[in-house]
C-alpha cells in the first residue's frame, strides 16, 4: 500500500509537471482557445472542419455558462481564452456587462447576421436561434384555442399548462421578453396567471412537458422548437408522443414568437484575436450555419442558410424582432418576478 | 521542567498539516470573503421569497436521508454479519453496488420510469383504463421521492463503515451482554450499536454532507434545497456573492454536526476488543424471518442498482451514443487516471493528517484536521469556484511579480492543468478519506504506539511499520470511496479541466443537459462499469479474512494510568 | 557503585491537570536486579514507569538510564532513543506480525540473518521457539506475555520496565510465567523495574520493593524488611492485616519494653495463642472468628478489655470459635523482639 502510494505520488508529480509545461509552452501552433457553453457533437465536427480548412487548432473547454463567465472574469487580462460561446440572451448580456467581450468590426458578419440578432457594437453575434413554441394536445384542444403567450395565463387553462422550472434560462428569457412587451406589472400578472394554471409543480425538461401533454397530464406545453424537432426523429415512444401534439407559433397576429439564441464573442484579452475573428466568420458562413441547423435542429441565423425540412414543416412564422440584448437585460427582474409568483 | 523542544520536527509536521488544511481552507476563505460584500438586494429577495422553503426542504431531506440510510445501512450490516439467511453471502458484497451509480443518474432513471408519462404509470393506465384523476401514484419528483432515491443511493456509506465496526467487535463483549440477560435484539441495541457509534457516525455524516451538497439528483426530483438554491442564485440571479453566502448556511450546519458529535463522545474511547472470528457464531434465521431479512437487504440493491443498470443497458442497446463508443477508451482512460491519482493523493494526505493528529495532538494540528473535513458539504460547483479563485489569485500575483521584475510573465501554468483539478478533488474529498482513516485509527490501541517507541521506532516508522499494515484495508476502503466519488464528480471537473480533456461524467452531462438522455445512457453505463470494479474489489476484500485488523487482547478499552 | 546502577530516578514529579500523580519519587535499580514497585491502582506507579520510558513528561527531577541522563531540566530524550524495554499490561503485540517478526521489530541496524538468530535465541529462552511463525492472536495469554518479553529484550535494553505483566494470567500460569520471566531477566543483566499491585508478587519477585501511595514512594527496602519493618501503617497494611497496639492498652502492657509509650504494629504471625491456663502476665481472650488462608489460618480474638487481636496459626488448627485462650507475643522469636521496637510509630 505504501509503495503504491509513493508511486502514485510520483505519478502526481509527473502529471503536474507535464500539465504545467504542457499548457505553458504549447504555443508553437496557431490556435484558437474556445470556452463554450454549447456542447453539441455537431459543434465538434464544425470545429474540426475549421481546423482542416485553416490549420488553426481549436482548443475547447465546454461547461456551464456561469462557471465559464466566472472563470473568464477571474482570469482577467491573462486569460488564455479567445472565444466565448454561450446559449441564451440573458447570458450574453451578463458576459457583456462583466466586460468579457471586445467589439469586433467585420463586414462579413454584419452582412450574414440580422441586426436584431447581434450586439449593436459587435460585442457578440448570434450563432443559432430557437423558437419558444407552444404545443397543444391534438385530442383535447382545437386549432385556435390558444394563440398567444398571454393565453397561458387565461383561467380557462386552469390545471392544463405544463411548463418547466423558472431555473431554466429559456423561461427566464421568455419572461424577459414579456416584460419588454407588457411592462413589469403586466408581466408579473402573467406569471401569476401561469402559475395558477399549472397542471403540476414545474418539473423535468422541455421534452418531459411534451410527453406530459401526450400522456394526458396537461393540455398545453411550452418547449423549445429543437427539442420537439428532435423528438420527431427520436425513438418510437418519442415519435408517438410527438405525434399527439400540434405546434403553435404564438403571437403571430402581433409582435411575433419569442426567439432565443446562442451567441459568440471575442474575449477582451484574446491572445489570438485574428484567429478568433476567422473562427466566428467561419461559424457564420452558410455552410456551418446549415450544419448547425441539420445537426441540432436549430434555426440558422444567416438568412441565406437553409432551414432543415423538419423545421420547415412547422411552417413559416413571424419572430419577435426585439433585440436579444433588451430582454437579456430583464433577466434578473424576470427571475425575481417568478420567485414572487411562486414559480419554482 | 519545560517540555523539551523537538522543535524542528514538530514545526515541519505543523507546517505540512497547515498546508494540507489550506487546500480546503483557502477555497473556503474565498467563499467566506463574500460575506462582507453587498449582494445587490439578492439576499433580501431570497429571504422574502424562497429561502424559508429552501431551508425547510434541506432540513427534511438531510434528516430523512440521514435517518433512513442509518436504518438501512446499520440494519443490513447487522444482518449480514450476524445472521444467516437466504442469499446472505450475496448480499454481503452486493449491498455495496449502489455506490457505483452516480446519484444524478439514479434520480434520472427513477423519475423517467415512474413519472406520469413514464412506462410504469402508462402501462397502469392502459391496463385499467384509468385517466389522470382516477388513481394515486407516488410522485418520484417530490421531497419523499428525493429522500428515497438518495437513501438507496447513499446507504452503502453507512453499511460499509458499520459493517467494518461490527466485524471488529469482540464477540466476548456480545456474549457477556447475553449472559447479563440481554437477548440478541437488546444486545444489538445496547452493546453492538453503541460500540459501533463512531463508525456509524462517520458513515451517516458522509451521507448527510453528500445530501446537503447534492445538486443533480435533487434538481431532477424538483425539490428546492439550499444546494439547488445556491446554483440557481448563482446561475440565474448571477450573484456568486449571494450563492457563497448561502453556502455558508450549509457550512454552518456541518460545523454544528461535527461539533455535536465530538462533544458527545469526548469522554469515550472505542478500541475494539479481541475479535476472534471463531467466537462469533451467526444466527440461522428461520425461513419466514430469513425472507424478511432478504427483502430488507435486497430492495435497496434492486432500487439503487438493478433498476438503473437495467434501464441504461436497455437504452444503450436501443439508442446508444455511437460517439461515446468511439470516445469511450479516451474518456475512460481520462476518468481512470484522474480517479486513481486523486484517490491516492487523498488517502496519502488523509493518512498523514490523521497520523499527525494522533502523534502530536496539538491545537493547530487538531484544527487543521477539522478544517480539512469540511469540503464535502459544499456543493461541488461552489468549491470549484473557490479553488479556481484561489489558484488564479496566486497565479495573477506571481505574474505581477514577474512582470515588475523581468517585464515578462509566464502566464497561467497551473490553472487549467490536471494538477489544478487534482487539487480541487482534494478540497472536496479529503474529508472522505480523513473520516474513514481516523475512524480506523481510533480502533488501534495507543499502547501499540507506545510499545513501538520503546522499541526504538518513532513518527514515520510507526506509521509505516505499524499503522499502515494494520490499516491496510481501511486505506483501501478510503481509496475506493474517493475513487468512485471522483469518477462521478462533475462540477469541478467541468470548470477546471484543461482544454480538450473530457471524462465520462462530462460526456454524460453534455448529453443529459441537452435532454438527450438515451444517448447519455452509454457513458452512464461506462461510469458504472468503471466504478463497479473497485466496488466489487472492496466488497470482496471486506468479506475475506478478518485476521489482520484484530488488535490485541484486551477486554476493555481503557487506557491505564494508575 | 554508580556504574552498577541501571536506573536512577531522582525527585521525579508529574501532574495530570492540577493533581499530582507522582511526587518527588526516587528509586535506584542496579543492573541485574529486579525492583518491584507496589501500590494500589491510582497510586501513580504506571505513570512513573511511563515517565522513565519517556512516554510522559516529568514536571521535575532526573532520570538516568545506564549512567546516561535521559530526563532532567531541559532534557527529554524521546522514548525511541532510550535504552529501555517495556512490557505492557496487555502485551501490545502487533496483530499484523508473526511472533518472530514481533520479536525482531525493534532490532535495527543488524542484518536480517542476525536479527532472526537473535530472535530465535530469545524465543528459546522464553520457551516459545516452536511458535515463531504463529500469529499473536493464536497464542494463549501466557505465551503472549513471553513474546512481549522477548520482544522487549531484543534491543538489549539497560532497563526493563514491566507494567503489571502477570495480572491477566491465572494463578497457576502466573507463577510459571513469572519464574521464566525473572530467570531470563536476571540472566540478561538488565535492571528491571516491575509495577504490580499484588504484594505477594512483589515480595517474591523483587530484590527490592518500593511501596507507592498517592504518588509518593513511602518506603524502599528488601522484601523482608519492608514486610516486617514497614515505615508506616499504610505501608504495613498493603501486605495484609496488622495489629495496632497502644502501649497503655491491656495487651501493650504485656509487651517487652513497655516503659516506652506509643503504638506498636505487630503482624499476626508474631502473636501466639495458647489454651494453657494461668502462666505469668498474659492476656486472656475469646476466639471470635477463624479465617482459612490455605497453609495457615487467621484467628481473631477478643481480649477481656474488648480489644481485637489477629493472630496466625498453622492449618489445620485445633482452635474453635468461642474457645478461651491466652494471647501473647511469641517469645524467643528474634524478629518479633527486634521488630516491636522498630514498629513504634512516631507520634
Amino acid at each position: 500500500m505504501l509503495i503504491s502510494n509513493f508511486s502514485s505520488l510520483k505519478l502526481v508529480a509527473t502529471l503536474a509537471l507535464f500539465a504545467a509545461f504542457g499548457t505553458a509552452f504549447a504555443h508553437g501552433q496557431e490556435v484558437v482557445n474556445v470556452y463554450s457553453a454549447r456542447h453539441y457533437d455537431t459543434d465538434d465536427s464544425i470545429y474540426e472542419e475549421f481546423t482542416s480548412k485553416t490549420g488553426i487548432k481549436v482548443n475547447l473547454i465546454s461547461g456551464g455558462s456561469d462557471a465559464l463567465i466566472e472563470r473568464l472574469q477571474r482570469e482577467g487580462k491573462r486569460s488564455p481564452a479567445d472565444i466565448f460561446v454561450t446559449v441564451d440572451a440573458g447570458r450574453l448580456f451578463q458576459a457583456e456587462e462583466k466586460g468579457i467581450f471586445q467589439p469586433i468590426e467585420s463586414s462579413f458578419l454584419k452582412q450574414q447576421i440580422p441586426a436584431n440578432l447581434r450586439h449593436p457594437d459587435g460585442l457578440w453575434f448570434g450563432l443559432t436561434k430557437r423558437a419558444r413554441i407552444i404545443l397543444r394536445s391534438k385530442d383535447r384542444t382545437k386549432e385556435g384555442d390558444i394563440q398567444n403567450y398571454e393565453d397561458l395565463a387565461d383561467p380557462k387553462w386552469k390545471g392544463k399548462v405544463l411548463i418547466r422550472s423558472s431555473t431554466n434560462v429559456y423561461n427566464q428569457s421568455l419572461v424577459g421578453s414579456i416584460i419588454e412587451a407588457k411592462g413589469k406589472s403586466g408581466a408579473e400578472a402573467w406569471c401569476k396567471g401561469v402559475v395558477a394554471n399549472m397542471a403540476r409543480p414545474p418539473q423535468g425538461g422541455d421534452r418531459d412537458q411534451i410527453k406530459g401533454v401526450a400522456a394526458g397530464e396537461g393540455d398545453i406545453a411550452v418547449a423549445n422548437s429543437y427539442y420537439y424537432a428532435r423528438m420527431l426523429s427520436g425513438t418510437d415512444e418519442e415519435r408517438e408522443a410527438a405525434s399527439k401534439v400540434e405546434v403553435v407559433f404564438p403571437n403571430q397576429e402581433n409582435r411575433g414568437t419569442h426567439v432565443n439564441l446562442s451567441g459568440i464573442g471575442v474575449v477582451k484579452s484574446a491572445p489570438n484575436k485574428a484567429n478568433a475573428i476567422k473562427f466566428i466568420e467561419f461559424l457564420a458562413s452558410d455552410w456551418a450555419q446549415g450544419l448547425f441547423a441539420k445537426g441540432n435542429n436549430e434555426y440558422p441565423i444567416a438568412p441565406s442558410a437553409e432551414t432543415i425540412p423538419v423545421l420547415r414543416g412547422f411552417g413559416e412564422f413571424t419572430e419577435d424582432k426585439v433585440n436579444a440584448a433588451k430582454f437579456g437585460k430583464n433577466n434578473t427582474e424576470a427571475i425575481r418576478m417568478m420567485d414572487r409568483a411562486g414559480w419554482r | 521542567m519545560a517540555k523539551p523542544a523537538q522543535s524542528l520536527r514538530s514545526a515541519c509536521t505543523l507546517v505540512l498539516c497547515v498546508l494540507i488544511a489550506s487546500l480546503v481552507a483557502v477555497p473556503l476563505l474565498q467563499i467566506l470573503s463574500s460575506l462582507g460584500q453587498p449582494s445587490g438586494g439578492t439576499w433580501q429577495h431570497l429571504r422574502e421569497t424562497v429561502l424559508p422553503r429552501y431551508l425547510w426542504n434541506t432540513m427534511f431531506l438531510a434528516i430523512g436521508v440521514g435517518f433512513s440510510t442509518m436504518v438501512m445501512g446499520v440494519g443490513a450490516a447487522w444482518l449480514v454479519t450476524r445472521c444467516r439467511f437466504i442469499g446472505s453471502w450475496v448480499f454481503e458484497w452486493a449491498l455495496l453496488l449502489p455506490l457505483a451509480i452516480p446519484s444524478y443518474l439514479l434520480a434520472y432513471a427513477a423519475t423517467d420510469v415512474f413519472q406520469f408519462s413514464g412506462p410504469v404509470q402508462t402501462s397502469l393506465r392502459e391496463l385499467f383504463d384509468w385517466s389522470r384523476n382516477d388513481y394515486w401514484f407516488p410522485n418520484a419528483r417530490s421531497l419523499p421521492g428525493a429522500i428515497v432515491i438518495l437513501s438507496v443511493n447513499l446507504y452503502p456509506y453507512v453499511y460499509l463503515t458499520t459493517r467494518a465496526a461490527f466485524l471488529e467487535q469482540s464477540s466476548c463483549v456480545r456474549e457477556m451482554s447475553r449472559t447479563l440477560g440481554l437477548g440478541p435484539w437488546k444486545s444489538f441495541f445496547r452493546v453492538s450499536l453503541p460500540m459501533a457509534r463512531p463508525s456509524i457516525f462517520i458513515g451517516v455524516s458522509l451521507v448527510v454532507m453528500e445530501t446537503l451538497s447534492e445538486f443533480g439528483a435533487v434538481d431532477y426530483c424538483a425539490v428546492d434545497t439550499l444546494a439547488t438554491g445556491i446554483y440557481r442564485t448563482w446561475t440565474s440571479r448571477g450573484s456568486l456573492v449571494a450563492a457563497s453566502q448561502l453556502s455558508l448556511c450549509l457550512l454552518g450546519a456541518v460545523g454544528f454536526l461535527i461539533a455535536f458529535e465530538s462533544l458527545s463522545r469526548r469522554s469515550l474511547r472505542f478500541y475494539s476488543g479481541d475479535a476472534s472470528p471463531k467466537g462469533s457464531k451467526r444466527i440461522q434465521l428461520s425461513f419466514p424471518k430469513g425472507l424478511v431479512a432478504a427483502l430488507f437487504c435486497g430492495s435497496p440493491i434492486l432500487a439503487g442498482f438493478l433498476l438503473p443498470v437495467t434501464l441504461f443497458a436497455y437504452k444503450t442497446w436501443n439508442h446508444g451514443d455511437e460517439r461515446a463508443m468511439e470516445m469511450l477508451s479516451e474518456l475512460g482512460k481520462n476518468s481512470l487516471i484522474l480517479a486513481t491519482v486523486a484517490a491516492s493523493l487523498t488517502v496519502l494526505l488523509g493518512l498523514y493528517l490523521s497520523h499527525a493528529r494522533r502523534v502530536r495532538p496539538s491545537l493547530p494540528i487538531r484544527m487543521a484536521s477539522r478544517v480539512s473535513g469540511l469540503g464535502y458539504a459544499i456543493p461541488g460547483g461552489v468549491i470549484a469556484m473557490g479553488v479556481l479563485g484561489a489558484i488564479l489569485h496566486f497565479e495573477n500575483g506571481l505574474n505581477r511579480v514577474f512582470e515588475s521584475l523581468l517585464s515578462w510573465s509566464p502566464g497561467f501554468f497551473f490553472s487549467g492543468s490536471i494538477a489544478a483539478l487534482i487539487v480541487a478533488y482534494q478540497t472536496r474529498f479529503l474529508s472522505v478519506s480523513l473520516g474513514v482513516i481516523q475512524a480506523g485509527l481510533t480502533r488501534i490501541h495507543p499502547d501499540l504506539d507506545s510499545v513501538s517507541r520503546t522499541l526504538g521506532k518513532s513518527g514515520f516508522a510507526i506509521l509505516s511499520k505499524v499503522h499502515l499494515p494494520i490499516l491496510k484495508r481501511t486505506l483501501l476502503c478510503a481509496f475506493m470511496l474517493v475513487f468512485v466519488d471522483v469518477l462521478k464528480e462533475l462540477p469541478a471537473t467541468l470548470i477546471l479541466r484543461p482544454f480538450n480533456f473530457d471524462t465520462l461524467a462530462v460526456r454524460v452531462y453534455q448529453l443529459a443537459s441537452d435532454e438527450r438522455l438515451d444517448e447519455a445512457s452509454t457513458a452512464a453505463i461506462a461510469i458504472i462499469a468503471t466504478g463497479i470494479i473497485p466496488v466489487i474489489l472492496l466488497s470482496r476484500l471486506m468479506s475475506r479474512g478478518q485476521l489482520i485488523e484484530t488488535p490485541f487482547r484486551q477486554t476493555q478499552g481503557r487506557r491505564n494510568h494508575d | 557503585m554508580t556504574n552498577d546502577l541501571g536506573l536512577e530516578v531522582r525527585d521525579v514529579s508529574h501532574k495530570y491537570g492540577k493533581k499530582f500523580s507522582v511526587r518527588a519519587a526516587s528509586l535506584d535499580v542496579s543492573a541485574g536486579s529486579v525492583h518491584c514497585l507496589l501500590g494500589h491502582s491510582g497510586s501513580g506507579k504506571t505513570t512513573l514507569l511511563r515517565i522513565i520510558a519517556g512516554l510522559e513528561y516529568a514536571l521535575g527531577g532526573k532520570v538516568m538510564l545506564g549512567g546516561q541522563t535521559v530526563t532532567c531540566e531541559g532534557v527529554h530524550h524521546p522514548t525511541e532513543k532510550r535504552s529501555i524495554g517495556f512490557v505492557f499490561q496487555n502485551y501490545a503485540l502487533f496483530p499484523h506480525l508473526s511472533v518472530i517478526r514481533n520479536v525482531m521489530f525493534g532490532m535495527g541496524r543488524r542484518s536480517r540473518k542476525e536479527q532472526r538468530e537473535l530472535a530465535m535465541d530469545l524465543l528459546r529462552q522464553v520457551e516459545l521457539e516452536d511458535y515463531a511463525r504463529s500469529m499473536p492472536h493464536t497464542l494463549s495469554g501466557g505465551q503472549q506475555q513471553r513474546v512481549a518479553l522477548a520482544r522487549a529484550l531484543g534491543r538489549k535494553p539497560a532497563v526493563m520496565l514491566l507494567d503489571e505483566p502477570f495480572s491477566e494470567l491465572d494463578a497457576r500460569l502466573r507463577s510459571e510465567v513469572r519464574e521464566i520471566t525473572l530467570r531470563v531477566l536476571r540472566a540478561s543483566g538488565t535492571a528491571t523495574l516491575m509495577v504490580t499491585h499484588d504484594p505477594q508478587e512483589a515480595l517474591s519477585s523483587g530484590d527490592k520493593v518500593s511501596v507507592m501511595h498517592l504518588g509518593r514512594i513511602e518506603q524502599t527496602a528488601s522484601p523482608d524488611q519492608i514486610y516486617h519493618r514497614p515505615a508506616n501503617e499504610r505501608t504495613a497494611q498493603i501486605f495484609g492485616v496488622i495489629n495496632r497496639i497502644s502501649s497503655d492498652s491491656e495487651f501493650g502492657k504485656t509487651l517487652p519494653r513497655r516503659e516506652e509509650t506509643g503504638e506498636w504494629l505487630i503482624r499476626p504471625e508474631q502473636i501466639e495463642l495458647s489454651n494453657a491456663s494461668g502462666v505469668g502476665e498474659r492476656c486472656r481472650g475469646v476466639i471470635v472468628q477463624i479465617c482459612y488462608e490455605g497453609p495457615t489460618v487467621l484467628v481473631q480474638s477478643r481480649l477481656n478489655s474488648g480489644q481485637l487481636i489477629w493472630s496466625r496459626e498453622f492449618a489445620p488448627t485445633n482452635f474453635r470459635v468461642g474457645e478461651s485462650v491466652q494471647v501473647y507475643l511469641s517469645v524467643g522469636d528474634g524478629f518479633g523482639q527486634a521488630s516491636a521496637e522498630r514498629w513504634k510509630t512516631r507520634a
